[in-house]
């Protein structure tokens, strides 16, 4: 069985005011503030298309490669619903401003986008239980009606829960890099809707289409969920309806919201409130000139360029705070190799363990290249190091106080070690015995008796050095 | 196109109302009429002439994305309650 996926994925833009009115785009205002006489939809209220949103669509369409149409038109979408108090949601239909775009995964697969429009929000709806189902009153917050989005639509290429879960991701870093949203999947600025189907070479699924996906991890397991589901059924000899399920994260599973034969039937008509939305073929060159470098770009140029890893440098291409960060560690003259491996490994390490997301200001440049020089000169052991760069991350102290303060410094005296050294040979005889029977690779073992005595102090080069000096010695 | 009765019961159901059988006639009457109307467009000639978008030769005159507010009390006491600044409204999907 064969499974083939296609994502309609809605994006909160980040302007300052909303798609067709002045009032503020805020999702997280004081319920019912920001209104006006448009947005909800008060008799003779008349739309004016935000600038910003048209500049934003544009600079999402260029970055995923689509075709930028000169002309594009606005139309309506009608339903009745609590949270769409206008009774239709204003579109882009019959002319979206983008059409035929792609993103490339990195197993090298290409996801072609059939389309990208503009449309605005809807209000945002609690339910007074659970399930809406079995709610039997809602309240309704109208701050989120006429908010900007655009809805991005791919062609059905995605054979693989985690092809949809990486074209996600890829669009979330995306987006962000060139500035038109947050891409948060948990708070609903970045939306996927599923549709599913399942063949081999005698038949073939209906298509279902899988809403309410929140995070990026449930995109792959709501996939995965629904495809198991229809490939039983249809082993068992089941018919599969067409029909819209939601996920429901709680139980990790999804249900039926509607059958094909409920679906809405939406009337589209064009909005006779907006003239046509004509961009110039300058401000669409001049947009496609201005975009950024894209993360896939930036993760090549750090590993041809720089030398980097590749697996670090796509983790370090996917954020711009995080690779500007990068970057500017390397231009305070540390070395990219060392950079990247310790902004990954360590620096990053600790946001993970927190569950929070980067701050460069956490850990000050000038405050990472002394640590990660310390280290390489032997002064602070790698330990100590990692010591010194938690520390730096929860306080903002100076590595030069944190290291005077915990007494960090690493010892490579060779006068004040030996004595050290000489204290683990001899508590250990049985140890140096194997070393004179040829066993030369208990040097470690001393050199570990050396460290654990100096709290981790010890240069273990020096250390190593000197085991080897004195076992040699006394044979 | 024939209006039917299956039409209309799928434009009430849209429309979210209800109609009497005899205003179900009566519309029926008078959407049959609208569309033979119309039917007068499809007598003209077009041919040679571009699609025409809209009536009035006006461009699209997008405004600044600066915000304006507005005092949101003043649609909310249209509102008949309130809980919590939120309006409420009866189940949607309850039977």
């Amino acid at each position: 069985m064969k499974s083939v996926i296609g994502l309609e994925i809605h994006t909160q833009l980040s302007t300052k005011t909303k798609a067709f009115c002045s009032c503020k785009n805020e999702v997280d205002a004081e319920p019912n503030t920001n209104i006006c006489p448009v947005c909800t939809g008060q008799p003779g209220a008349l739309p004016v298309l935000n600038d910003e949103v048209v500049e934003y669509a544009i600079r999402a369409a260029a970055a995923l490669n689509c075709e930028i149409h000169e002309v594009s038109s606005f139309d309506r979408k009608n339903y009745f619903y609590p949270d769409l108090p206008k009774g239709y949601q204003i579109t882009q239909y019959f002319h979206p401003i983008a059409t035929n775009g792609y993103i490339v995964l990195d197993n090298g697969k290409k996801i072609r986008i059939r389309r990208i429009h503009i449309e605005e929000d809807a209000g945002k709806m609690f339910h007074s239980s659970e399930t809406i189902t079995q709610a039997t009153s809602s309240l309704v917050d109208l701050n989120r009606c006429g908010i900007p989005l655009i809805e991005i639509v791919t062609e059905p290429d995605m054979e693989k829960p985690e092809e949809a879960r990486e074209f996600m991701e890829k669009l979330r870093d995306i987006l962000r890099t060139i500035g038109v949203s947050t891409g948060n999947m948990e708070e609903g600025a970045l939306r996927c809707d599923a549709n599913v189907s399942v063949h081999d070479d005698k038949r073939s699924s209906s298509r279902v289409e899988v809403k309410n996906i929140n995070s990026f991890k449930f995109v792959q397991k709501a996939l995965e969920y629904e495809i198991k589901r229809i490939t039983k059924a249809m082993e068992a000899g089941e018919n599969v309806p067409q029909e819209t399920r939601g996920w429901d994260s709680s139980t990790k599973s999804t249900v039926s919201m509607r059958s094909k034969e409920a679906e809405n039937d939406y009337r589209y008509f064009p909005e006779p409130d907006l003239p046509v939305l004509v961009v110039s073929k300058e401000r669409i060159e001049r947009i496609k000139k201005s975009l950024p470098e894209l993360p896939d770009e930036k993760s090549k140029r750090y590993v041809e360029k720089l030398g980097v890893k590749e697996e670090n440098a796509k983790i370090l291409s996917k954020e711009p705070e995080l690779s500007e960060y990068f970057e500017e560690v390397v231009k305070a003259g540390v070395s990219a190799k060392d950079a990247s491996n310790w902004i990954v490994n360590e620096v990053l390490g600790l946001f993970n363990a927190d569950g929070l997301e980067f701050k460069g200001e956490k850990v000050p440049i000038k405050h990472l290249k002394k640590i990660i020089e310390y280290t390489n000169t032997s002064k602070i052991s790698r330990l100590a190091a990692k010591e010194v760069l938690a520390e730096v991350y929860k306080s903002g102290k100076d590595p030069d106080e944190i290291v005077k303060e915990r007494n960090l410094l690493q010892v490579s005296n060779e006068d004040e070690l030996i004595a050290v050294v000489k204290e683990v040979i001899e508590e250990n005889p049985d140890t140096v015995q194997k070393y004179k029977n040829g066993k030369t690779s208990v040097v470690g073992f001393f050199v570990g008796g050396v460290m654990k005595k100096t709290k981790g102090k010890a240069d273990p080069k020096v250390v190593g050095k000197l085991v080897k000096q004195l076992l040699d010695g006394e044979s | 196109m024939e209006i039917t009765n299956e039409l209309i019961e799928h434009l009430e159901n849209l429309a979210k109302i209800k109609l009497e059988d005899n205003e179900v006639e009566r519309i029926k009457r008078d959407m049959e009429d609208i569309l033979n109307y119309m039917k007068l467009l499809a007598e003209v000639n077009v041919d040679g002439y571009d699609a025409m978008r809209s009536p009035v030769e006006v461009k699209m005159e997008p405004r600044e994305d600066r915000p304006i507010p507005f005092d949101s009390s003043k649609i909310l006491k249209e509102a008949p309650k309130l809980e919590n600044n939120l309006i409420p409204v009866s189940s949607i999907h309850a039977k």
